[in-house]
Order: structure tokens, then C-alpha cells, then sequence
């Protein structure tokens, strides 16, 4: 028992109160290290270590089998065998060998010493000399000293040498004796080297492979505390010091550990292997070593954002794609949102948005079908009208003109229109500003139908006088639908009125409705007016992108009759409401109230005649609405725009987005938003009430959402987001951006105009494009048969040329001048290349300068060609082309094709202005690989026969060539250069199309073709 | 429990919720013989009994249960910042009953005659410095650290992302400890709120052993003696520091509106806050004219209910209701104790004018910097 002596407290208790507290001290600190320890990384790096060593087995496994059946392997096995009893058979006398080299051995090692010795102090010696010479030391000593020296040294030296010989030759002995082991091990070696190498690369993972200190190692390494020093399961990272992760007061390296649980993201094999070991599945293109985005360099973070430092699912920052991999995640890994980064990872749908960080000038986006689908949309929708967005400011409005409406069509069309424009035209871009879900009620609709008529009586009141040309007499509307079907209308636009049949939105299918759906137009105009406007565009709307055909009157006139044919009987029959006083006073009201008090709005409305409340409210309404964003109209030229800018709207702050009502309808983030926010615009003015419906906000009239609904079905919506989650801030330094080398910045150019004036809806160029095919195919179906529509080669040589290797196959010159005044190339064509003066010579010239860099043809001048018609290589070109009959299918000037118009080919008097004699070269070679489905076939020329045989069949002249292709392509060049005659065989197409049509076996049967 | 959980909102609006304290406190903590009588009457003094503190505890652990189960109770309890307010409301709870049940326990012993509980019978009434001292702050700082192991590996640092300057949070929170003086900031000038009151409360706690020199009652828990002292400073620690704290922690959501406990805290609120000065109601609503230009003459009426309520004020209560303790405490340390109880007292009366009278300020000199 203690003595309590002084004490208050009883100190046995305390020592056990201090025992206690001391153990459970220690016991949190083992639950420290414990907890330290226990990554939940670690698991995968465990379990990848499995697969890797069962993948590894998998891989020796295969190359035994390999090597089993491999005979040359089984026979070097074999022979090693005997090498090996051969070499028993010499035993005694490699022993008796390696007995004579060993005694030689220690002979040579006393004289190598003396020999290093002495050349130590003949060292020496010499720098006693120079001493000596300098004036230090005596001269006459010293050379003595360094004489005797040399002397030594040099004799140590020889007697050295004849030792090493006699040694060197036992060695050899030796050798001849193991030669043939030797080389046996090298071949089996070099056999064998893949199997080797995989061996060790198990040995280094596999503990059952490991020697056993390697096992213990192996163990040790990973021990709790003693794996700060070299574990074998650690956070991998990549650190990318350029590129900088934004915290706001500073930038920090990129550092991503995300390869810490995606351990196999840049190996080869996984691809099957369930996440988180799948590999990436664009390795060519991401993270692989060879790709255009090393992960080295790009990291993971830069593309798919996240938090690159997270180790742990959570902490990652990971976003699932859909609400049941959001609920699949929650169950398995505990997922939930990480509130406290902004940046979280982007869901897959979305991933290209990234992609615009640095490819923000292309377009299309290559590899990137969804942002590219989305930049589209964008340039149509006309979101940049509304939103300022840095990349498209300069473009122009993507509605058209609407200064001279009044000539083009009705008020009552304009009213209905506006009111519904979908209900016209079913895909039109123009979207629903009125009847949306915060004005579909009985007042809201009242106010509309009156703004309707404000805004469409401004647009007539102001609308200035078109001055038409007066069109006599009626055209023919069953040639005008011909016309339209061939004349290439269909590379810009659609017919198409069952929405049903609308291709998928794509990138490509985008092309096609470069200018509006061509239906109905009979309810929205007249003949008047479309005549005017297919004939001369510009006359209507100087800015406008539609081209002109340069259409006869006739032409014109029949595809005005056909087009103004079509009418929506039920939209025509359709009344529009009338026009109420009250309700329109509330709307100037409205307006006059924002900045006027009571008295003045009193005396002011009381002051104004319908004529100008209708103005007044009018004017006002396009203001509000932001009509003039999309359409040209007068008085609203440098109008700012109305919406948010979205520049940088991708990073902006989720808490700068307003969720309104809608926070338990949709998932917080940003693309949820954003999502929701074009697919139902006025959405987030509404409380939603359960089973789908929605009370309104208390709001007045003008401080409602008023952004319109464009109908946008869920992958439009998706590539919009995604564009949206590309406008970001991030700084890219210069070296991670696509080189901005002169090639590059001139094909990003030419691409961007060859999208803005909708090239590739005609042209295809490098396999996208061409976005008509489909119906020249069509048409091809209609003038002959179901054979016709779907022969492709049949369907392409009736399309617009592929334009693949334009750069190096046009003359530039050529090219501008066609560009300028395009005449007929390939005679059986209906589809006619545009004339687009809106087209600036700068802009053709950097569309010309963009193919020319594209296919690597740089040269600005070129020789001009003479031909000398004695020469062999032009007899030569005579004779092959005759035998050839090149004249079957191509026009000699005016000179005919022997066969019928179906296969007609380019005149070939162009050629020598035309083409370049290089490409040609590589035409006449192999027509397929230059132009992909050519009916052009490859030239037969002799260069393997037998002289005599060439002298016989093809003369003296193409004998002369010794069947060097080059030198008989070039022959024919000369000959093509020689061909005079006249280069415009137009009017001889025209009137032979007439007279015997295009010759297709089943022959038409309709008039179409009676007024060419 | 949709209903019990719009009950507690509803008294949890600080017009109810510091109006039901003020009522109740002083029976609970009587300072003088009247509260005292009720104290007794109402057996409230029960509350300090063992059984009591079960119930209480029970109350209050059930109540926090049962909360959870609500996402936006959830949401603010279980904020890792906001969990040591849960905490420190227990705890507040049971040091508080655990001295006030020894008080009531020593007052019941003097009463019987018997030793005091804390009665130290060893020679000169002195404890060791070493064992008995330094070894159970050895034990405690043992076991106090390994809790705060625990803590920090059960529940991670709320780190939240990177400070943004263009993206202040709402509601911007201070640290805990200082949310009492940030609720202090809805009713008082910054500099009032932020420099002078804070300041006061430290000469004031410094004050207390000058103005409290009572022997009686002191070194061992009682209150029979002590009524008004630990009335006064209970309910300042209690209701004018801890209560703060809390209401400012769980019931200051965005834009600093209230929220019930089991409200969303929505960003949308809107308070229909438009305050007046006393200057203002004096011209504009009484005499209908408008404020003159001169600052003296605008500012005159507050400046006299200021004058009133410090130089008028403590000479009338030491006449008549305060007689007694003026003539225990003379009159210097009766001025500095009613000048600072009258100081601490604007905080309760400001909240009433506030929420009754929308008042602002009662002189307002924003020329010289001076809002009272």
C-alpha cells in the first residue's frame, strides 16, 4: 500500500489512470500509421498487379507454344546437346590449355609490373628533361637518365608483347574449341530473346518468380513505415510544369495522379479489362507515348479536367455520365459530388469540349465529332447573335435579311411564322419565342398575340422596295423540280417535309441545311420573288451566302413554279387574331414605363395613333427579343447584344448559374444546367409542382426569360454543352498548342471558309463532305433506274469532284479563274459549280493557298510547257492514247466522246491550263488511289513486254521509252499539251443531251431533259 | 413530424426564440428574492438534479437524432466546421449543470450544518504542485490528444477549394468564437460591434473580482449568496456570448437571414429589412418635416435618450430599485457596474427596437463616423 502521505488524489489510481491512457495513446497511434497505410488505391494497384503477372504468364505461355513448334528452335537445341558432348570429348585438353594460359598468366603479370614501372619514371625522366632544357637541373644528366630509361621501358614492353602473344594464343585454342557452342547460344539467344525479357519483366512482379532475397525485399519494401523508401505501391504521377492548375492568387504545376489507380492507361493489352486497368482507348491519338498528346506532356486533368492530385474516387473529382453510373458509383465506391472543385471531371458526353481548348480554330474539329456537331449548331442557331462569343464576332447574322420582307412575303405569313415557326417548317433554325412554358397562359397569350403584331407591323413598315425584275409567263414546275434535284440546290438545301426522314444531326447532315428546308414555299411567297432571288441573291441581300447558279430565265422560271407549288394548306388555313387596342397599350406601357414616370406614359400613349404604338411597341419588342441578332434589319445595326457573353462560360462558377426552382430536378453542375437551360429555355421561371408541372414565377412581362426554344433533340443538346464546356480560360502555353506553323494557319483558314461558304456540301476532300451524294443518287434513281441510284462509282462521277489532291493537281492560276467564271469540265455533269462573288479575290486566294499547303505543293512558279510533235515521247503519247481510246469517254476539243454521254470525261484541250504535269504522272499511274472511285481507268502501257513485242504492237516511238513509265506517262502529257481545238464544248453537251440523252440502258422516259 | 419539425422553425425566428429566453432565464437563474420566490414556487431549481440532467441530455441527444434524418438539418450539423458547436453545446449544458448542482448541493449542506463538498481537509488547505496537479494534466493531455487523433482521422479537415476572390461565400461565416460579435454586427455599427463592445467585454470580465469583492459564497461552488452575480454573468456567457454563437452558427444561412434548422437554406430569401434612424422617426413620422441640416440639432433626441439612459438612469436606480446593492458597492464601483450592465443591456434592447420599430440606429452621425 502506498503511503497517501500529503497526497489528494490516490496516486495508485492515477498511476492506473495514466497506464490506461498511455495504452490507448499508443493504440491511436498504431490506428494512425494504420490509417496512413491503408490507401484505397492500394487495392488496385494489388489487384493490377495480378492481372499484369497472369497477362505476363499469358504472354510466356504463348511464345513456349511458339518456340515448341518452332523447328529451327528445336534443331539448335539439338545440336547444342552435341556441341556440349563434343566439348566433354576435349576436356583434357581445355584443361591442359587453360593450365599453360594460367602459368603464362602470372610470367605476364610480374613483367606488366615491371614494365609500368619504368614507363612511370621514363614519365618522369622526360619531364626532367624539359626541366633541365628550361634551365633547372643539369641537361647532360638528365639525357642520360631519360636514354637509359626509354631503353628499359621499350624492352619491358617487347618482352611483354611476346608473352601476351603465347598467351593470346592459348586463348585462341580455347575459343576454337567453344566456337561451336558460342555460336549456337547466339542463335538460340536471338530466338529466344522475347521469352527472355518477358521472363524478367515476371521476375520483377511476381514474387514466385523472385530469387528469395528478392522475395524478402519484396515484402519489406511495402511494410508500414518502411515504405517511404522505394515501395513497390506508391502514388504515381505525372508532373507537367507548363501546364498550370488555376488556384486563383497562383498557377501550380499540373500534377496528375490519376495513373495511380488507371495504372494500365498507356499499355497495350487492357483494352478489355474492366476500369479503373482499361486502356485508353484512343491511344493513338491520347496519352500514348507516340500520340499527338503524350501523357507525359498533356497530363490527364488538361483533357478530362478533375482533380489530378485526388487519389481516391471521391477526392478525384470523378462525374458519372448518367444517373445509373451516378447510382452504380454511389454504391460502390461511396461516390458523391465534390463540391469544393470547380473544375470536376466532365462526364463522357461532354469529354470534346476539351478539345477546344487548343483546337479552337479549326472547324471542323477533327476526331472530335460531337464539339465539331456542336461549333455547327452554334454558327447556325445563331447563338453568337444573342451571346457575345469572342470566336464568331465577325460573322456574319445566320437569319436572313429581313430589310426588304415586304416584297417576300405576306404580314400574315411573318405573323404566323413568328407565332410558330416550327409548325411551318419543321426543322427550320428559327426557333419558338412565344407559347413557351412562362408565357403559355391565358394573359400571357393575349399580350403575345398583340407583340406578334408589333413586331411584324415594324418589320412592314419599315421594310424597303425590292426592286424585281417583272417575270412574264410561267415556268414549267415538273423541269423546275429536275432542276432542283440536279443543279446541286440540294448541297445547301433540303425538301424534305416529313420530319420523320431528317438524318441524325451530324456534322455532316449540318451541311445540308446551310439554307432552309425548300418546302412549302408557295404558303411563304411568290413566284415573283423567288424568281428574282435565284437569279441575282445579292440583289436581294448583299451579304447573303446563297450563290448564284447563274439560271437562265427559263431555269429560273421553272424552278420558281416548282418551288412555289409546294403549299402547307394547313397552315394557310390558319387565322391570326386580331389586333387589340387595350392589350397593346399595355405593351407600350410596359416599355414607356421603364423609364418614364405615370404622367408622361399617360400623355405619351395618349399622344400616339395605333399606326405608331404599333412602331413604337414594334421596335421595342426586336430590341427585346433580339430578332436583329439573327436578321438584318434596319435600325439595329450596331445593337449590342441581348444574352449573357459566353467567352469563358465554361468556367464560370457554378454559383454564378441560378438553379432557381429547379435544384432537386436536376444534378448540380454546370452541364446539368446548361442542359436543361436549351432544352427548355424559361425553365428556370417556373416552380415545379410534381408529374411534370410547372407554376410561374411571380414576374411581370418583361422580366421573364425570354430566351427562345429552338427544339433541340438530346444529341444537339449534348454537342452544344460541350461546346459550352470548351469556352474556357485556361492559359495553354504555346508549345502544348497545335504549331503555328504557315501550314497549318493557312489550312485552319481555308477550312474555316470552306465551312463558311459550305464547300464540302458539294465537294468531298479527304473522305468528309460531299453531303449530296445522297441525292445525285436519288436523282440518278429518278432519270433511270434503281441499278443507277446505287452504283456508287455511277452515283460519284455525277456528284461534284472530290477536290483530295486539288493542290497538287490544279494550276493556280487556272483555278482562280475558274473560281471566278466556272465553265464546264466534266460534260456529263448536271450539278454546277456556283458563282460566289460575295467571295473576295483574298478569300479565294487563301482557299487556293489552303489546298496547295494541304497536299504539300508549294511551288509558286512552274516552266510552261512546249511541245515538239516530231519528238518520240509525243509520238509515243499518240499512240498510247489512241490505243487507249482515251476518245471514248473524253472530248478532243469539239471533237465527240465515241461512247455515250453517261460516260463523258473532261475536254481535253483544258488539260494543259488546267492540270499540272506532276500529278498527272501520278493520275495516269493509279487513278484509284488519287481520286477514289474514278470511272477513270489506269492507263495500260508497256513496260514489261519484250521489245520486239512493243516494237510490233506499239511502234518504234513507245519502243524508245525502254518502258520507263514516267518517260510514256510523259508522253502523253505531250500529246494532251499538243491537243488544240476549242475548250468550251458546252453548247455541244447541251445539244447532244437533247437530241440522245445520257444513254442509260433503261432509257427515261420524262420530258426534263426538252429544254436543255 | 412534418408539423414538429415547422414548430421548431418557427421558434427558432430569434423574435421568439431570445424573447423565450429573456422571459425565462432570470426564474431559472433568479437574481434577486422575487425570482427567486417564482424559482422555488415553479420547484425550477429541479433542473439541476441528476435526474434532470438525464432527461435533458436525453432530450437533447434524441432531438439531434431525430434531426438527422432531415437533409438540411443534416446538412448543417454534420459540416465538419459546425460539428464542435454540437459540441459545444452539450458541453456548455452540462458544465453548467454541473456547477449549479454543486452550488445547490454546497447551499443545501451549509444549510444542514455539514462540510462543504469540496472541503479540503489536509494541513493549510494546500494540494501538491507535484502529484497531485501536474500528473492529472499529464493524464489529461494524454487522453486529450488521443482524442483529437481520433477526431482528425475520423473526420478529414473541411478543406474546402482554393479562395476566389470574385466568389465570396454566402453566408460568409467567421470562426465560430467570433459569430457572437458577427450577430452583434446585424444590430450595431462595425465599430461599435467590432471594437468597442468586444473591448468592453474584456474590461468588464477584468472588473468583475474589483466590483465582486463579496467574501461569502466564495472558493467553492454556491448561489444562495451569489444570486445576482451569477444571474448577471450567466446570462451574459449564456445568452449575449454562447447563444449567439449558436444562432449564429445554425441559424445564419445565406445573406445572414434566419433559417430554422430544418429549413433549405435558400439563396433567394428576401427580408423585407428597410430600417430607420431615431432622428428620422422623431421628423419625419412624429413632427412631419424633414431632417434638419444641422447634425447636432438632427441628432438631438437620440443623443438626449443616450444621456438619459447612462447619466439619468443609474442615479434614479440606485434611489429605488438598485438602493441595496448601491449601498454594498458605494458609488464608484456602482457607476462602473451599471454602466457596464446598461452597455450590455442595449444588446437586447437594440434587437427589440430592431425587430419592432425597424430601428436603425439611435443617434446616427455617419459625418464623424459615430452610429449608436
Amino acid at each position: 500500500m502506498i503511503d497517501q502521505q500529503e497526497r489528494y488524489y490516490n496516486i495508485l489510481k492515477l498511476n492506473r489512470w495514466f497506464a490506461i491512457s498511455s495504452i490507448v495513446f499508443m493504440g491511436i497511434w498504431f490506428l494512425v500509421f494504420a490509417n496512413d497505410f491503408n490507401r484505397p488505391w492500394k487495392k488496385y494497384q494489388k489487384a493490377f498487379r495480378n492481372i499484369e503477372i497472369e497477362s505476363i504468364n499469358k504472354d510466356i505461355s504463348d511464345i513456349e507454344n511458339i518456340l515448341k513448334n518452332d523447328p529451327e528452335y528445336l534443331k539448335l537445341n539439338q545440336s547444342l546437346v552435341t556441341a556440349e558432348k563434343n566439348l566433354q570429348n576435349n576436356t583434357d585438353e581445355i584443361d591442359h590449355l587453360n593450365q599453360k594460359i594460367e602459368e603464362i598468366d602470372v610470367k605476364r603479370y610480374a613483367v606488366n609490373q615491371n614494365y609500368q614501372f619504368a614507363k612511370a619514371e621514363y614519365g618522369v625522366a622526360k619531364f626532367d628533361m624539359d626541366q633541365a632544357s628550361f634551365g633547372h637541373g643539369e641537361i647532360e644528366k638528365a639525357t642520360h637518365n631519360l636514354n637509359k630509361l626509354e631503353e628499359l621501358t621499350n624492352g619491358y614492353k617487347l618482352n611483354l608483347e611476346k608473352i601476351e602473344k603465347i598467351q593470346d594464343n592459348y586463348v585462341d585454342e580455347v575459343k576454337v574449341l567453344y566456337a561451336e557452342r558460342k555460336s549456337i547460344n547466339d542463335q538460340l539467344n536471338s530466338i529466344t530473346r522475347k521469352r527472355d525479357l518477358t521472363y524478367r519483366k515476371l521476375s520483377q512482379i511476381d514474387p514466385e518468380s523472385m530469387t528469395f532475397a528478392n522475395k524478402i525485399a519484396n515484402v519489406v519494401r511495402d511494410l508500414p513505415v518502411l515504405d517511404f523508401i522505394d515501395p513497390y505501391y506508391k502514388v504515381k504521377q505525372v508532373v507537367i510544369n507548363d501546364l498550370e492548375e488555376d488556384l486563383v492568387f497562383m498557377g501550380m504545376p499540373k500534377v496528375d495522379r490519376c495513373i495511380t489507380c488507371h495504372v494500365s492507361i498507356d499499355k497495350k493489352g487492357f483494352e478489355d479489362t474492366p476500369q479503373p486497368f482499361t486502356t485508353h482507348p484512343k491511344l493513338d491519338l491520347m496519352v500514348g507515348p507516340n500520340s499527338n498528346h503524350p501523357m507525359s506532356e498533356y497530363g490527364c486533368t488538361s483533357c478530362h479536367a478533375g482533380r489530378g492530385r485526388g487519389t481516391g474516387f471521391v477526392s478525384a473529382a470523378h462525374s458519372p455520365s448518367s444517373k445509373e453510373q451516378a447510382h452504380e458509383w454511389e454504391e460502390e465506391y461511396d461516390w458523391h459530388r465534390l463540391h469544393h472543385w470547380d473544375n470536376t471531371m466532365l462526364p463522357m458526353q461532354y469529354i470534346e469540349a476539351s478539345c477546344y481548348k487548343c483546337h479552337s480554330g479549326t472547324m471542323p474539329v477533327r476526331e472530335a465529332p460531337t464539339l465539331s456537331l456542336g461549333l455547327a449548331i452554334v454558327e447556325k442557331g445563331g447563338c453568337f447573335g444573342c451571346h457575345q462569343i469572342d470566336r464568331w464576332e465577325h460573322t456574319p447574322k445566320p437569319g436572313p435579311s429581313l430589310r426588304k420582307i415586304a416584297d417576300k412575303t405576306t404580314k400574315e405569313f411573318s405573323y404566323k411564322w413568328i407565332n410558330d415557326p416550327r409548325e411551318f417548317q419543321h426543322d427550320t433554325w428559327m426557333p419558338h419565342f412565344f407559347n413557351q412554358i412562362n408565357t403559355n397562359d391565358k394573359a400571357s397569350i393575349k399580350r403575345s398575340n398583340q407583340e406578334i403584331h408589333a413586331i411584324v407591323h415594324y418589320l412592314f413598315e419599315n421594310s424597303e422596295l425590292y426592286e424585281m425584275e417583272k417575270v412574264t409567263g410561267k415556268g414549267n414546275p415538273e423541269n423546275g423540280k429536275m432542276l432542283v434535284n440536279s443543279l446541286g440546290c440540294l448541297g445547301c438545301h433540303q425538301m424534305e417535309e416529313d420530319p420523320n426522314n431528317s438524318d441524325k444531326p451530324s456534322f455532316d447532315a449540318m451541311r445540308r441545311q446551310q439554307g432552309s428546308n425548300l418546302i412549302y414555299l408557295g404558303s411563304k411567297t411568290n413566284y415573283q420573288w423567288i424568281y428574282n432571288w435565284i437569279r441575282n441573291p445579292q440583289s436581294y441581300y448583299p451579304d447573303t451566302k446563297m450563290p448564284d447558279m447563274r439560271l437562265t430565265k427559263q431555269e429560273a422560271g421553272d424552278i420558281s413554279a416548282f418551288l412555289i407549288s409546294r403549299r402547307n394548306d394547313e397552315f394557310d388555313a390558319k387565322s391570326i387574331p386580331e389586333l387589340e387596342t387595350d392589350e397593346l397599350d399595355k405593351i407600350v406601357i410596359s416599355f414607356l414605363g421603364q423609364t418614364k414616370r405615370k404622367d408622361e406614359v399617360d400623355s405619351e400613349l395618349a399622344s400616339m395613333a395605333t399606326d405608331q404604338k404599333l412602331n413604337y411597341a414594334g421596335e421595342k419588342l426586336i430590341r427585346y427579343y433580339g430578332c436583329f441578332s439573327c436578321h438584318d434589319i434596319d435600325g439595329f445595326e450596331n445593337t449590342k447584344p441581348i444574352g449573357t457573353p459566353l467567352t469563358f462560360e465554361g468556367s464560370k462558377l457554378i454559383t454564378k448559374l441560378d438553379f432557381g426552382f429547379m435544384h432537386d430536378e436536376i444534378d448540380h453542375t454546370k452541364w446539368d444546367w446548361f442542359h436543361l437551360k436549351l432544352d427548355n429555355p424559361r425553365i428556370y421561371d417556373m416552380i415545379p409542382q410534381g408529374d411534370g408541372k410547372y407554376s410561374m414565377k411571380v414576374k411581370r412581362s418583361l422580366e421573364k426569360a425570354r430566351m427562345p426554344h429552338f427544339g433541340l433533340n438530346e444529341e444537339e443538346l449534348d454537342a452544344i454543352v460541350t461546346v459550352i464546356m470548351g469556352f474556357v480560360k485556361d492559359e495553354i502555353p504555346a508549345n502544348k498548342l497545335p504549331a503555328r506553323t504557315t501550314r497549318n494557319l493557312i489550312v485552319e483558314e481555308g477550312e474555316r471558309l470552306i465551312q463558311t461558304y459550305n464547300c464540302k456540301g458539294c465537294h468531298s476532300i479527304d473522305g468528309d463532305g460531299g453531303a449530296i451524294q445522297p441525292t445525285v443518287a436519288q436523282w440518278l434513281g429518278d432519270i433511270a433506274d434503281q441499278t443507277a441510284e446505287e452504283d456508287a462509282s455511277l452515283v460519284q462521277s455525277f456528284s461534284p469532284p472530290l477536290l483530295d489532291t486539288e493542290g497538287r493537281k490544279i494550276q493556280p492560276d487556272w483555278l482562280f479563274n475558274f473560281f471566278k467564271e466556272p465553265i464546264m469540265i466534266r460534260p456529263n455533269l448536271q450539278v454546277r459549280m456556283p458563282t460566289y462573288s460575295m467571295i473576295s479575290d483574298e478569300e479565294w486566294n487563301k482557299i487556293i493557298k489552303y489546298f496547295q499547303y494541304k497536299d504539300g505543293q508549294l511551288l509558286a512558279y512552274e516552266h510552261t510547257v512546249t511541245v515538239n510533235k516530231n519528238s518520240d515521247s509525243y509520238k509515243a503519247g499518240e499512240m498510247i492514247q489512241d490505243l487507249g481510246a482515251c476518245n471514248n469517254c473524253h472530248f478532243y476539243g469539239a471533237q465527240k466522246p465515241k461512247q455515250a454521254a453517261l460516260t463523258w470525261a473532261p475536254n481535253l484541250t483544258l488539260t494543259k491550263d488546267r492540270l499540272r504535269q506532276d500529278w498527272l504522272q501520278e493520275w495516269f499511274a493509279n487513278p484509284q488511289t488519287v481520286m477514289p472511285g474514278t470511272k477513270m481507268p489506269a492507263l495500260y502501257i508497256p513496260t514489261e513486254e519484250p521489245t520486239e513485242d512493243v516494237i510490233a504492237n506499239w511502234g518504234r516511238a513507245v519502243a524508245n521509252m525502254n518502258g520507263d513509265s514516267t518517260k510514256l506517262y510523259q508522253g502523253i502529257i505531250d500529246y494532251i499539251w499538243g491537243i488544240e481545238g476549242i475548250t468550251d464544248v458546252s453548247s455541244i453537251v447541251k445539244a447532244h443531251l437533247k437530241s440522245e440523252g445520257y444513254g442509260f440502258i433503261i432509257e427515261e422516259e420524262d420530258d426534263w431533259g426538252d429544254d436543255w | 413530424m412534418e408539423s414538429f419539425k415547422h414548430l421548431i422553425d418557427t421558434i427558432s425566428n430569434p423574435t421568439i426564440l431570445f424573447t423565450a429566453t429573456f422571459l425565462i432565464f432570470f426564474f431559472i437563474f433568479p437574481i434577486n428574492d422575487w425570482f427567486d420566490k417564482w424559482n422555488r414556487r415553479l420547484k425550477l431549481y429541479g433542473l439541476w438534479s441528476k435526474k434532470s440532467m438525464l432527461i435533458v441530455t436525453f432530450i437533447m441527444v434524441a432531438f439531434y437524432i431525430v434531426g438527422l434524418s432531415d437533409p438540411d438539418f443534416r446538412l448543417i450539423m454534420l459540416k465538419p466546421d459546425n460539428v464542435p458547436i454540437s459540441g459545444l453545446i452539450y458541453l456548455v449544458y452540462f458544465f453548467t449543470w454541473l456547477s449549479m448542482h454543486q452550488a445547490y448541493e454546497n447551499d443545501a449542506r451549509i444549510e444542514r450544518g455539514e462540510p462543504l463538498d469540496e472541503q479540503y481537509d489536509a494541513p493549510n488547505d494546500k494540494v501538491l504542485v507535484w502529484p497531485d496537479l501536474v500528473y492529472i494534466e499529464f493524464i489529461s493531455l494524454i487522453l486529450c490528444s488521443a482524442f483529437l487523433l481520433i477526431w482528425s482521422i475520423s473526420l478529414p479537415a473541411p478543406i474546402e477549394e482554393p479562395a476566389n476572390p470574385t466568389e465570396s461565400p454566402n453566408p460568409a461565416k467567421a470562426p465560430w468564437y467570433f459569430l457572437g460579435l458577427q450577430e452583434m454586427l446585424v444590430y450595431f455599427d462595425p465599430w461599435m460591434a467590432g471594437v468597442v463592445l468586444p473591448m468592453l467585454i474584456i474590461v468588464g470580465l477584468m472588473a468583475i473580482p474589483y466590483l465582486d469583492n463579496e467574501r461569502s459564497g466564495s472558493g467553492y461552488y454556491s448561489f444562495k449568496n451569489r444570486k445576482l452575480s451569477i444571474g448577471l454573468f450567466m446570462f451574459g456567457w449564456l445568452v449575449l456570448w454562447n447563444m449567439l454563437i449558436i444562432v449564429g452558427t445554425i441559424l445564419r444561412g445565406p445573406n445572414w437571414n434566419f433559417f430554422g434548422p430544418f429549413e433549405y437554406w435558400d439563396i433567394h430569401k428576401l427580408e423585407a429589412l428597410t430600417n430607420i434612424n431615431f432622428s428620422e422617426f422623431v421628423y419625419i413620422k412624429w413632427l412631419n418635416t424633414g431632417l434638419p441640416d444641422n447634425i447636432i440639432l438632427r441628432e438631438i433626441w437620440g443623443l438626449l435618450v443616450l444621456l438619459g439612459y447612462f447619466l439619468i438612469l443609474p442615479p434614479l436606480l440606485a434611489k429605488t430599485a438598485l438602493k441595496k446593492l448601491f449601498a454594498r458597492l458605494g458609488s464608484f464601483r456602482y457607476s462602473i457596474f451599471i454602466v457596464l450592465i446598461l452597455i450590455a443591456l442595449t444588446l437586447p434592447m437594440k434587437m427589440y427596437l430592431r425587430w419592432i420599430f425597424n430601428l436603425k440606429y439611435i443617434v446616427s452621425i455617419p459625418e464623424y463616423f459615430f452610429n449608436f
